[in-house]
């Protein structure tokens, strides 16, 4: 089986390794959209803006840029990406959130889904993000595949 | 659609953990199949995932790795040995868990 026979409606390929080596930029061209995913520190910026200067100009324009552990109270998303040089529409981040550590320590990341799905206090956070990387993969201007909160199944 | 998730900082950035909430969130909230792959060890997510305990609306998330297989038409051991044990979790969920993490693989066929 090669990737282009996979056939499910979302198929997520986590890269792992150098970028540069043979299997990794086959994936990175037979997929639709990258995700990079980096930290807010010094050296997790300065690898990106390495990427976005130097990596295959094809897979630069297609990809979104993920924060993890964003400082939500610190500093502004338009001041951060204008800082860090990419634009606002390819950059989506996900706050720093103590459930997904906890789960992450005791090894149920599974079980975060239903507390998201409600929008328990301790995950809301990831919610909106989390729903905003769905419709950046399928939505357009004139079409809307991806299903709000409204329609999400109640639990 | 399918999503290449990188970085530049392996082991610091949560990659494993973004995979995995996006593609259990999908299926589960969107009623739509979605597959997890990877290039190299998925361990780090199998070991975050409790996948015996999924439920109801997460059961139609299969975990398995097609990009392992291409790499064995290929010849490389290494992927052949990964591609074992990744199906072998899909099919016996975690029940073989402790085996494969000890280096034991089965073999079997999809």
């Amino acid at each position: 089986m090669t990737l282009a026979k996979v056939v499910s409606e979302l198929a997520i390929v986590e890269i792992k390794g150098d970028l540069n080596s043979e299997l990794n930029h086959y994936a990175l061209m037979e997929c639709g959209a990258i995700f990079y995913v980096f930290n807010p520190n010094k050296e997790s910026i300065a690898k990106l803006q390495q990427y976005t200067r130097e990596y295959d100009k094809n897979c630069v324009q297609r990809t979104i840029f993920i924060c993890q552990n964003y400082p939500l109270n610190m500093v502004s998303e338009n001041h951060f990406v204008k800082d860090i040089g990419i634009a606002k529409r390819s950059f989506i981040y996900l706050p720093y959130n103590e459930a997904v550590v906890k789960a992450c320590y005791e090894g149920n990341v599974d079980s975060l889904i239903p507390s998201i799905i409600k929008g328990e206090p301790e995950t809301i956070t990831l919610r909106q993000k989390l729903l905003e990387m769905m419709q950046a993969l399928f939505d357009t201007d004139r079409y809307k595949y991806i299903r709000g909160f409204a329609e999400w199944p109640r639990l | 659609m399918k999503v290449a998730v990188i970085t530049n900082q392996e082991g610091q950035t949560g990659k494993s953990v973004l995979s995995l909430l996006l593609g259990l969130l999908f299926s589960a909230t969107q009623d739509k199949e979605s597959v997890i792959l990877s290039t190299g060890d998925a361990s780090s997510m199998y070991a975050q995932c409790n996948i015996g305990m999924a439920q109801g609306a997460l059961n139609n998330t299969n975990i398995y790795n097609a990009l392992m297989k291409n790499a064995a038409l290929k010849g490389k051991r290494s992927y052949v040995m990964l591609i074992e044990s990744a199906l072998t979790i899909r099919m016996h969920l975690t029940s073989l868990m402790p085996d494969w993490k000890k280096g034991s693989y089965v073999n079997c066929s999809r």
